[in-house]
């Protein structure tokens, strides 16, 4: 809706004021639903920046009717909103909540979901703009695409309006083929300009912050280069085993899970050349750019540039933990990695020589997600002089979670006659001048596909990119057959190798 | 020094009275009092993002300001100088420094200061002499007028404390001389040049935004072709003091489809404007019912669209703002209308400290609007 069609709508929010439409969601009776679709909408809601005019219909196997279904979502609610239910809130948000039974490939079904659809948009005078969400496991993402094209669910996309958009969650293929299979497999019967494919972490806001800081400052992007940048940390460490996802994370691995989209992701927009403008697809092309400038990883040079491990059994704040080959669900003999270290180059003008660093594994110390820039230290004059002790370089980190936020090390004379020079930390917290009420990333998100804008989701050539760089890693490891991985103390920093990694090259993994 | 503690908040028991020159040696002293006596082991953040003057009159009305600040500062920490013009003060200046805590992670405590200035109205040079040297350089300064009268019915005080200002927030809803008052500020608010840095914004203007969104909306071109451009009739029935706030939401829809304002009638209860648009004429009426609640309880339009009428009926009830489809030819629709305190109106426009075209817009229109009731 722009202002030349509604003068109205100018100073509204511009065009984060969606349209009316549906909201359909796939797997409606799921946790993915519960934990953070359902709330995230009730956010939104409580926001009122949802158009006036709006339904969510949950379709999924499970026997519920609207009422159950009212009462799910509640619950959901209650447990993990943000910002807590209220009677007088929650009621109109509950009116517009409807479910319907029927599994993804039941043609009768699809058709009985469609009648309701026309039903439920008839009544509330909705003009049959739809979002689909597939909160579905990954097998199942064609099956509904399939059946919400051939039922004739979707919307001619060169038409506008009414527009169909279908969010799809990760992981796209467990490999460079089955993303490209899966992609040819969706635009058989989507547009891509009709699929919105999903990273919650670009949905963050501390991760949106990484551009305005970069773009936003000018004392930044002057440095931001080989000539002034040592190297670049990236940190995703989970403190938990693996748990209950045992299942799927024997068929994934650290390697899958994290580098392949969140971490490539932050990369792309820590490493990206400034965009012309805020075009989605010029953020895109220039985080694409980011991707297919990666130096590949060859059999070669795999061993120097790719550690993964296991966690063995450990302690977690005191707590004992089992080794990975000891959860429940996991293989005896499992060599899936819980743990991945990376040292990664950019075979570009802007990052040549410079090292990203990038680690994340399970049962790590704590949970924490950093971007850290280590910028070059001083020339060895002034007060750079003691080769013994060499003044710590200017560090910038960007904290993803917790603690959100950046802080930059620097170095600082210490109260004295004499000249004593001490690194001091410049900490800025997001929640501590902004609260702590940031929107979750999933609000953002869905908000952006309501409004049609696509920047913070995944186009194909972005996910067939990062995977076809992580397939030699993954071929190379396949071909090894390894039977034993390297091993770390679940409650550790990750393995020996590396630590090896970085010191070899006069480094240190930061301490988070 | 004394910190009273509570389940979430830590908040300094008494403001303290000091030497007007000696602010902000008080202050460096607070904050190490605060970091000394914080106890186990926590540590004490200053945040800050703005500097906020706010101005009162008299005792009263700064005791009430400073009852906002707890929350206002939690949502935006700034540090806050309260500015209390006191009738029959003599010519010296009287200040209290206090802050404002609240713990925020296990052991960790965030404060804001709070400066308060008592000051005799024709001393306002001496006084603004103190507050530029309290603000803090690099960050934004907005001045919140709290005082209940138009801003500029006070012209010399009201132009010292703009001066030292980038954001002018003041707030019409129960303005005694609403007419009057907004053809003053409205000569003020569009005589700023949008280039100078220097924006103005009306509280009631914020408070506007849900109808604003859900008139909209239910009357896009793409629902409704047509009925924008085909209005005739608006009728807005509100409750007591809230007619700055429907007045401005009629200038809004006036100046946003362009019309041109012909002529202006107005009774005990009720007024009645007639506009000019591509179309035709539009008769605007706004009526005061001494029942109703404090706020606009309904607006209704009328419309000819190629040739057919239609009609909706907005109102308000409870959290939501409806359209009525027992008197309105546009389906059901509803938007959440939640009361705001005004910590949260004021957090949410110091955060917005662009120009904002369409209220200018809508500032100038009501501006001719009460000029043609004279």
């Amino acid at each position: 809706m722009t202002e030349t069609d509604n003068p109205l709508i100018a100073g509204l929010g511009g065009d984060l004021i969606p349209q009316p439409c549906t909201v359909v969601i796939f797997g409606g009776a799921g946790d993915l639903t519960r934990r953070k679709l359902l709330p995230a909408l009730y956010n939104l809601a409580l926001d009122g920046v949802l158009p006036a005019q709006f339904a969510v219909v949950a379709y999924a196997l499970d026997s519920l009717d609207d009422g159950a279904f009212r009462e799910f979502a509640r619950k959901g609610i209650e447990k993990y909103s943000r910002r807590p239910l209220e009677q007088e809130d929650w009621a109109p948000f509950a009116e517009r909540l409807y479910y319907q039974q029927g599994s993804f490939d039941d043609d009768d079904a699809i058709a009985a979901l469609k009648a309701r659809l026309h039903g439920i948009e008839a009544e509330l005078g909705l003009n049959g703009n739809r979002m689909f969400y597939f909160a579905v496991p990954p097998t199942f993402i064609t099956t509904c695409a399939r059946a919400i094209s051939e039922s004739g669910l979707v919307a001619d996309p060169e038409l506008g309006t009414p527009w169909t958009r279908v969010v799809i969650e990760k992981p796209i293929g467990r490999d460079l083929q089955s993303a490209r299979a899966i992609n040819d497999d969706l635009q058989a019967h989507l547009a891509e300009s009709q699929i919105y494919r999903i990273d919650h972490y670009l949905g963050k806001e501390t991760v949106q912050n990484i551009l305005v800081m970069r773009f936003g400052n000018a004392i930044f992007e002057p440095l931001w280069n080989a000539k002034h940048i040592d190297h670049v940390q990236i940190t995703v460490s989970e403190a938990e085993g693996v748990g209950t996802r045992a299942g799927y994370y024997e068929t994934a691995g650290a390697l899958r899970d994290m580098v392949q989209n969140h971490i490539l992701q932050l990369l792309s927009l820590v490493a990206m050349e400034p965009p012309w403008s805020m075009d989605p697809d010029v953020i895109r092309d220039a985080r694409l750019d980011v991707l297919r400038a990666l130096r590949p990883i060859t059999p070669e040079n795999i061993d120097a540039n790719v550690v993964r491990a296991q966690y063995a059994s450990g302690f977690y704040q005191g707590t004992d933990v089992p080794g990975y080959r000891r959860e429940n669900g996991v293989a005896a003999d499992s060599t899936v990695e819980t743990y991945v270290a990376l040292r990664v180059f950019l075979d570009n003008w802007r990052w040549a020589g410079v090292p990203f660093y990038i680690r994340t594994g399970k049962a790590l110390p704590k949970r924490a997600s950093e971007i850290a820039v280590h910028f070059k230290s001083v020339p060895h004059v002034l007060f750079n002089t003691d080769e013994q002790h060499p003044l710590e370089p200017n560090v910038l980190a960007l904290r993803i979670q917790p603690d959100e936020g950046l802080s930059l090390r620097i170095a600082s004379k210490l109260p004295g006659p004499r000249v004593r020079i001490y690194p001091v930390k410049m900490d800025f917290r997001y929640g501590n001048t902004f609260g702590d009420q940031a929107p979750e990333a999933y609000e953002r998100l869905l908000l952006d596909v309501m409004a049609g804008d696509a920047t913070l989701f995944m186009r194909r050539d972005a996910v067939e990119a990062s995977w076809a760089w992580i397939q030699p890693i993954l071929d190379a490891w396949q071909s090894k057959k390894a039977r034993w991985l390297p091993e770390y103390p679940a409650g550790t920093w990750g393995p020996i190798e590396s630590e090896r990694m970085i010191t070899d090259h006069d480094r240190d993994w930061r301490v988070l | 020094m004394q910190l009273t503690h509570a389940e979430q908040s830590l908040q300094l028991a008494t403001p303290r009275q000091v030497d007007p020159g000696q602010i902000e040696r008080e202050l460096t002293a607070l904050w190490a009092g605060l970091d000394d006596n914080a106890g186990d082991g926590a540590t004490v953040t200053r945040a800050v993002m703005s500097n906020l003057l706010i101005y009162c009159q008299g005792e009263d009305e700064a005791r009430q300001a400073a009852e906002h600040i707890p929350e206002l500062v939690e949502r935006h920490p700034a540090r806050v100088i309260v500015l209390a013009a006191i009738d029959g003060m003599d010519g010296e200046l009287d200040a209290w420094v206090s802050a404002h805590c609240r713990r925020i992670h296990h052991q960790e405590q965030l404060c804001a200061e709070h400066i308060e200035v008592r000051f005799a109205p024709q001393s306002i040079a001496r006084a603004a002499s103190l507050i530029r040297s309290l603000l803090i350089g690099d960050l934004p300064t907005a001045l919140w007028w709290f005082h209940n009268e138009p801003p500029t019915f006070q012209a010399k005080l009201f132009d010292a404390l703009t001066s030292m200002a980038q954001q002018v927030i003041y707030d019409s809803v129960g303005w005694a001389e609403p007419t009057r008052g907004i053809g003053s500020m409205t000569r003020w608010v569009t005589a700023l040049s949008p280039n100078n840095g220097k924006v103005a914004f009306n509280l009631a203007w914020r408070r506007l935004k849900p109808w604003r969104r859900l008139i909209a909306q239910a009357l896009a071109p793409i629902h409704v072709p047509g009925a924008l451009t085909g209005l005739q009739r608006i009728h807005v029935r509100h409750g007591p003091h809230r007619l700055p706030v429907v007045w401005l939401l009629c200038a809004w829809l006036a100046s946003r489809l362009e019309w041109r304002l012909i002529d202006a009638k107005s009774s005990q209860e009720r007024i009645r404007w007639r506009f000019r648009s591509a179309q035709g004429e539009v008769s605007v009426e706004i009526e005061r019912d001494a029942n109703a609640k404090s706020r606009i309880e309904s607006v209704e339009c009328g419309w000819n669209a190629d040739g057919s009428n239609g009609h909706v009926r907005f109102h308000h009830a409870g959290h939501l703002l409806h359209v009525d489809p027992d008197h309105s030819t546009l389906p059901a629709m509803t938007v959440p209308f939640r009361h705001l305190p005004i910590e949260e109106l004021i957090a949410a426009q110091l955060a917005h400290r662009a120009n904002d075209e369409v209220f200018r817009q809508a500032a100038s229109m009501a501006g001719e609007m009460a000029a043609s009731l004279r």
